[in-house]
């Protein structure tokens, strides 16, 4: 049975590689602020504080993103800060930018 | 009724890029190119009287540079530093197994030459830094970013902002691939994507030669469009995609 009660996270680049997967599902009952999805991805993917920074960051209920990481939604990059809210049943995109050549 | 064309091209260029007539010769390796919708031998002129800026000729800036160079590019400015490495060779394909020990530029440089004997090239063997940025970015009429650390890109945007010209953003990491051009007032700038160097990134990154291939012919075309004026340049729109799963999507970043 479909979960209807979540958020998806599409993770991609170097934070797909710290987590060791390309989706994750946050369970929630109501609408998440993306500071408290920072959290539990590095909770649940401890390896991803190397592209995320440590989670004392978000602990904050204000703030900025951690530098190049996109946030797609719909296929926008949102103008996104840690307050920014998700609703339950969006489908996100976390994108660190990259620089290979 | 009679149909209305509506198609919109944008064309960031047009102020700067300067037309250099064509030769016999030139017309006929051309030829081909020459039946482009749109673009024909105007644009063909406008490649021919444009310089443009390459950061590092490596997996993707190399195919950039090869691309440009068939395409009949007038003049490529390379910068990039170091001697070729054997580990290089799996994606560099500007280098090879004879010049392993040797400067990368003088390689790269040697193989256009044998495509395109036509074209002027300027061969810098550094890679960029916030001292040499703006010197390098003047000499340019467009730049593509192919470099592998952020340092290096945020310098060039930096210098390519107070100049006003236009920055082809090209990058790739394992199977992903990225490319989007910089040009403010008119696109967001690149500071505001990427602020300061993130964490997490490493000067080793997972590569095929093929991905950064792929992003590397891509990122020559939106040259091709922006010094020529036609087409629609990723102007405030990222391509991003994924060869793991050939999921190719067009973020919207205004």
């Amino acid at each position: 049975m479909t979960n209807t009660n979540q958020i998806l996270i599409e993770l991609t680049g170097t934070l797909e590689r710290a987590a060791g997967c390309s989706q994750v599902s946050i369970p929630c009952e109501s609408s998440q602020s993306l500071g408290s999805i920072f959290i539990r991805i590095l909770d649940e993917y401890p390896a991803t504080k190397s592209v995320l920074g440590d989670s004392s960051r978000y602990k904050s209920t204000e703030g900025e993103l951690p530098p190049g990481l996109l946030v797609i939604r719909d296929s926008v990059a949102m103008k996104a800060r840690l307050e920014t809210a998700v609703n339950i049943g969006d489908r996100l995109t976390l994108m660190p930018m990259i620089s290979g050549g | 009724m009679q149909l209305e064309n509506i198609e919109h091209h944008q064309d960031p260029l047009q102020r700067l890029a300067k037309s250099v007539e064509l030769n016999a010769a030139e017309r006929e390796t051309y030829a081909w190119q020459l039946d482009v919708r749109d673009f024909g031998e105007t644009g063909q002129q406008k490649l021919k009287g444009a310089s443009v800026l390459i950061s590092r000729v490596g997996g993707l800036g190399s195919l950039v540079a090869y691309e440009l160079a068939a395409a009949g590019i007038g003049r490529l400015i390379l910068a990039h530093g170091g001697n070729v490495h054997p580990s290089d060779l799996n994606r560099q394909l500007l280098m090879t197994h004879d010049w392993i020990g040797k400067p990368r530029i003088e390689s790269a440089a040697r193989r256009l030459k044998e495509l395109n004997p036509r074209l002027e090239i300027v061969s810098i063997a550094e890679n960029i830094t916030a001292e040499n940025a703006d010197r390098l970015v003047e000499m340019a009429d467009c730049i593509v970013d192919a470099a592998p650390m952020f340092q290096e890109r945020l310098a060039m945007n930096d210098a390519a902002e107070k100049q006003g010209k236009p920055v082809i953003e090209a990058a790739m990491y394992e199977l992903e691939a990225s490319l989007t051009v910089i040009h403010p007032p008119r696109t967001r700038r690149f500071r505001e994507l990427v602020p300061d160097v993130p964490q997490g990134w490493q000067r080793r990154f997972p590569v095929f030669g093929a991905v950064s291939g792929t992003v590397g012919c891509l990122a020559a075309m939106e040259v091709i469009k922006i010094v020529a004026g036609f087409g629609d340049p990723l102007l405030d729109r990222m391509v991003r995609i994924d060869l793991r799963s050939m999921r190719f999507e067009t973020i919207r970043l205004s």
